[in-house]
């Protein structure tokens, strides 16, 4: 049973080829919290705070900051080249959630629609454009592994993201609520209008109630910060 | 003898009596099977949710075991439908509730 959950969000998360940009355990906590999550790294940089309405929906505002490679060829081809923000309300949804004795697995959706702001590079603003954005995340956990896959697309007028990444990660240590636990994750991860080629990144995340935090270098040499607080 | 004289060992009296009364009342345990809490960032929601049941003392978490035991007030009882719902507003799913018992006492009755 297990074993053909697994293989079957594998496959899922395979034909996806999605992403969600800060890939943690759960993007929405328990109704009534607010899951509060900022990621740095150089590329890609976001801030989300998603208020759960219910125990499966949430609603909240959503910052994405992008650096764009020059030469970042694939999608965009009227792209400023300038910096981005993208600035969203985004509807956060899971769609479905296996609870097993020793497992937890979960179907991710969700769309955000706001402006798409571009710098160039003075720092004037060149206008702001409509965009959206949705995502989708499967991800499967026990108490000691971790895997996940997620897709997100950035979209406005002559600007296109897409941000996919596959996700596995080991615990250090048993679970134990009283503890911090650490965790070793390996994500693998392509930005298509942002940088070629795949990134990965090995990161190390500790766990522990409310607090989920991560950090790691990625195989070019950019340096990834993940904080996640759940109110 | 003043009257407050004779009437302070009757006045300590009434009070050891109303301790022993709340005494005798207890805590009621209760010990909950969840399916899907797997981790600590589970958990907390978990705990914050049943914490918020009113008749609730405490809340205990084995995550090990996937089991939380809830302590009841003194004197409250805690209904089950009531928790299985907290625990559902966090996203679980209850697999059984035993309870209630009296604290630190055997085998509770089985609710499924």
């Amino acid at each position: 049973m297990i074993f053909s959950l697994i293989t079957a969000l594998l496959l899922l998360a395979g034909i996806e080829l999605s992403s969600r940009t800060a890939a943690i355990a759960a993007p929405l906590a328990h109704k009534g919290s607010i899951v509060v999550s900022g990621e740095v790294e150089p590329l890609l940089s976001s801030f989300t705070v998603t208020p759960a309405l219910t125990r499966s929906t949430g609603v909240g505002p959503a910052l994405h900051w992008m650096n764009p490679e020059t030469d970042n060829g694939v999608m965009g081809d009227g792209d400023d080249g300038g910096q981005e923000l993208w600035s969203l309300l985004m509807v956060t949804q899971r769609l479905h959630r296996w609870n097993g004795a020793q497992y937890q697995a979960n179907l991710w959706a969700g769309v955000g629609a706001g402006l798409l702001t571009v710098l160039p590079g003075d720092g004037t603003s060149v206008g702001n454009r409509a965009a959206w954005s949705p995502w989708a995340q499967a991800d499967f956990e026990t108490r000691r592994i971790y895997v996940g896959a997620s897709t997100r697309w950035f979209q406005a007028a002559d600007s296109e993201r897409l941000i996919t990444s596959a996700r596995a990660g080991v615990a250090l240590t048993s679970a134990d609520y009283n503890r911090w636990q650490p965790w070793l994750m390996l994500e693998a991860r392509t930005m298509e209008g942002l940088e070629q080629g795949v990134e990965i990144t090995p990161l190390l995340r500790l766990l522990h109630r409310r607090v989920l935090a991560e950090a790691g270098v990625s195989t070019s040499g950019a340096v990834r910060l993940n904080l996640t607080y759940t109110y | 003898m003043t009257i407050s004289q004779r009437f302070l060992p009757l006045l300590a009296l009434g009070l050891a009596s109303l301790c022993h009364g709340f005494a005798l009342a207890g805590s009621s345990l209760y010990r909950i099977s969840i399916n899907g809490m797997v981790c600590s960032f589970c958990a907390q929601g978990i705990e914050k949710r049943l914490k918020a049941v009113p008749g609730t003392e405490s809340v205990q978490i084995d995550l090990s075991k996937g089991m939380v035991e809830i302590t009841a007030r003194p004197g409250a009882t805690l209904d089950a439908a009531t928790l299985k719902k907290a625990i559902r507003d966090a996203g679980y799913d209850v697999r059984r509730i035993e309870g209630p018992s009296a604290a630190g006492s055997g085998a509770p009755a089985t609710t499924h």
